[in-house]
């Protein structure tokens, strides 16, 4: 008969041992160290945005207790992009897929010819998509109706201020960064002057320049009137209010893109310049072929940086109309915090699901055109 | 910190705590415009008055609004830290249906108690307080939108106070076009996206004969009444008596031109008039008239009533010493010294005719008949969203991204959406 032999199985030593005496793997040293960290975040970021979502699925009005706080569904999301309005006749599902097949397939084909990038095709398809779509009247927020049209109405607005903002900021901010990159002993000038309007808090721009876009008394208008122009009724007319919070956002942060395009323009070496010049090329040249391409890495972190803040636009139209006249300037930050003080607690809890949508999909689509070109 | 402070200190607190014992604490909520240097003195004299209570006060909040914020935080989370608190007159409805203010009815001795100390009231402040036929408040003081006139310019060129908007618009015009003043201004109001503007809309649409709400509930904006409501304001700035940027004008930039010259008429509040007469800055000093608001022909004048007025959390600890609080805040004699100190206007019939009240603020005797005609802004415990909706369409009219006819028909569907909910 054979005789077993009692094997001792092995047993590892506890968790807490091995932490004491350093025999820990290093993911599990790893997860140990970031868990303060991880935990923070969680309490700090994860809770507060699972609550919002949690919140958006509700209806929940604190100055209409009465109405209690039922489980709602996507309805707060419904209400909001389609409202309780709109018709879904046939006309307008007709014209969208004429629109549809009419101008989308000749697209497709395109990009399957190679005739257009993917990614032209992409933003073609698009623009094409939202042009058609609300001048054939397939606008959800269509009728008149009050509920439907304000997401719309904040939505464009703030697509508006994307485009506008962000355009004007390169445009005026790439001269700044240049001027401020040229050998001079004045060049510290343009560099405080690049900082300043960086430094001041978007409210204070905001209200300042509320004041000098003042119509009667303001310094804007003024000047126009000493040289005999009739300067607009700026925040009382929806055109030039548009103009001039663009103008404002602009100014405040076209600072930003100067400061990190004049980063990129140090980074540049100098003997590129010198070889062009040897070659003969000039300036015009040198901009296009040398300092642009150089600069791109730049322009990309600026882009980004410059359209997720436009996206969450609201301390400046908020400061300088309080989103008037009327809601046309109301983007949709502004009316994330109007309906949060309207205590419509769901329903911001919804629009604000939204607006971290567009920010996740903006981000996304930005990330793949740096990595993939 | 030495030895004998230390146990002053300590001896202090003991005496806090014993006294702290057998009283009874009260809080009493307010806002920083309505004046906490003369509420102070007021609850010291009520403690002194009532040694088992101790009443003390709690600011917060500079506007109506941001108020009310704070309190529906207070309310919504059942606490009981308030007992009395200051609201505006536009919210009695939706505390009511919301339950953040005690019925007050049980708490007289009898109905007819009740009766004859709420007689005493002026009824524009009273109807407001009353929800469903229960009492929710008690009109702290009241306010009503005036038309302010110069009177030295309409005694110039022989003017009586217009009757009719009318008359208005031909008065002002005679006077800019007399005056060849470039700044003057013949008609001022409020046009931002505030909660005046619901009142410049409520006013010009009340005194066409119309009202937002028919007996039946069904809302009545778009109707010939609200037509002329706007086609008056259409007409007053394409006439030129207002200025073209009345979108950008809130209440006190209102006041601010009327006092420094540049307007002939304007609606606004029950304050205006104390800066007039008061501020060093005041080039009307003297010369500003009362009247109530013109109408159309052949209607009545109307005017929106404002004020505050004494409501009890329902979660509070001690009601029936907060009820005895909040009827001595409304008392005669604490009236008087609002109306005197703090230049609010009273909300008691009486002290229309106090000589005291009527020697600090003689202009009292006219307010009193524009102050019996105040009608209340729309009685809904929807009213935030009604508000919101008004006076972003005005503000959108005023800034002519909107005709008459649009503004008429979006207020008129908002309305029905809101309250259909």
């Amino acid at each position: 008969m054979a005789r077993t032999v009692p094997t001792l199985p092995y047993r590892k030593p506890g968790f807490w041992r091995r932490l004491r005496t350093g025999n820990l793997s290093d993911g599990q040293l790893a997860v140990l160290l970031l868990l303060p960290a991880l935990l923070t975040l969680a309490a700090v970021m994860l809770y507060p945005m699972l609550t919002v979502l949690w919140q958006s699925l509700h209806f929940n009005r604190l100055n209409q207790p009465f109405r209690g706080t039922p489980f709602i569904g996507l309805d707060n999301f419904r209400r909001m992009l389609w409202g309780d309005g709109l018709q879904w006749n046939a006309s307008h599902l007709l014209w969208l897929r004429l629109v549809g097949l009419a101008a989308l397939a000749p697209l497709a084909w395109a990009v399957r010819r190679r005739w257009l990038s993917r990614f032209a095709g992409v933003v073609l398809a698009l623009a094409l998509v939202l042009v058609f779509g609300y001048l054939l009247g397939f606008h959800p927020g269509a009728g008149g109706r009050w509920t439907d049209s304000r997401f719309w109405n904040s939505f464009s607005i703030t697509m508006l201020i994307i485009v506008a903002s962000v355009a004007g900021s390169f445009l005026v901010g790439l001269p700044l960064a240049l001027l401020a990159n040229v050998e001079s002993r004045l060049r510290w000038l343009g560099r405080v002057a690049l900082l300043l309007p960086w430094a001041m808090p978007r409210v204070f721009a905001g209200l300042t320049f509320a004041w000098l876009f003042q119509s009667q008394y303001g310094v804007i208008n003024d000047v126009l009137r000493r040289i005999g122009l009739d300067g607009p009724l700026w925040l009382a007319r929806v055109g030039p209010a548009i103009a001039a919070v663009n103008i404002t956002i602009v100014w405040k942060t076209s600072s930003f893109v100067g400061l990190i395009l004049l980063a990129g323009l140090q980074s540049i070496d100098a003997s590129l310049y010198e070889a062009a010049v040897v070659d003969g090329a000039n300036a015009w040249q040198r901009f296009w072929r040398i300092t642009l391409p150089l600069l791109r890495p730049s322009i990309a972190v600026a882009l980004i940086f410059r359209t997720l803040t436009a996206i969450q636009t609201f301390d400046i139209p908020f400061a300088m109309t309080r989103g008037g006249p009327g809601r046309s300037l109301e983007t949709l930050g502004v009316y994330i915090y109007n309906s949060t003080l309207a205590l419509n607690i769901g329903y911001a809890a919804a629009l604000s699901v939204v607006l971290f949508l567009i920010s996740l999909a903006i981000t996304i689509f930005y990330l793949r055109w740096i990595y993939t070109e | 910190m030495n030895r004998l402070t230390r146990i002053l200190l300590a001896l202090a607190f003991a005496a806090l705590l014993a006294t702290g014992a057998a009283q009874v604490n009260l809080k009493v909520f307010i806002g920083g415009q309505q004046r906490p240097d003369v509420i102070g003195p007021l609850l010291d004299k009520f403690n002194a008055e009532n040694p088992d209570i101790h009443a003390t006060f709690e600011v917060g909040g500079a506007t109506s609004d941001v108020q009310q914020q704070y309190l529906s935080t207070v309310l919504t989370s059942k606490s009981s830290a308030i007992d009395v608190m200051l609201i505006d007159v536009v919210r009695p409805a939706q505390y009511a249906a919301s339950g953040w203010a005690e019925p007050l009815d049980s708490y007289f001795a009898s109905a007819d108690a009740e009766k004859t100390y709420l007689a005493s009231f002026l009824p524009g402040p009273i109807n407001a307080d009353t929800v469903n036929g229960k009492l929710y408040a008690i009109p702290a003081f009241t306010d009503a939108q005036f038309l302010y006139y110069r009177k030295d310019l309409l005694d110039k060129y022989g003017f009586q106070p217009p009757k009719t908007w009318a008359e208005l618009e031909s008065q002002a015009l005679t006077i800019m076009k007399g005056e060849n003043n470039p700044n003057l201004q013949g008609f001022n109001y409020q046009g931002a996206a505030i909660e005046g503007t619901n009142c410049t809309f409520l006013e010009a649409l009340w005194t066409a004969g119309g009202n937002w709400r028919d007996a039946n509930g069904n809302i009545t904006v778009d109707t010939p009444a609200g037509k002329q409501a706007l086609d008056w304001y259409d007409q007053t700035l394409s006439s030129g008596i207002t200025i073209p940027n009345i979108a950008e004008v809130a209440t006190d930039t209102s006041r601010k031109m009327f006092q420094s010259g540049d307007v002939v008429f304007m609606l606004n509040w029950g304050y205006a008039w104390a800066h007039f007469q008061d501020d060093a800055d005041s080039a009307v000093k003297g010369d500003v008239g009362v009247a109530p608001l013109p109408a159309f022909e052949g209607n009545a004048s109307a005017t929106c009533v404002g004020g505050w007025q004494w409501a009890m959390n329902p979660y509070s600890a001690h009601k029936q010493d907060a009820f005895k609080l909040m009827r001595f805040l409304a008392n005669e004699d604490s009236q008087r010294t609002l109306a005197v100190k703090a230049s609010n206007i009273p909300a008691r019939k009486s002290l229309y005719k106090d000589p005291a009240v009527l020697e600090a603020a003689p202009q009292y005797a006219d307010f009193y008949d524009v102050i019996i005609n105040a009608r209340p802004r729309p009685v809904t415990p929807l009213y935030p969203d009604v508000s919101d909706l008004i006076r972003t369409t005005m503000n959108a009219f005023f800034a002519r991204s909107m005709t008459a006819d649009q503004a008429l028909q979006k207020m008129q569907t908002g309305l029905q959406d809101i309250l259909s909910q």
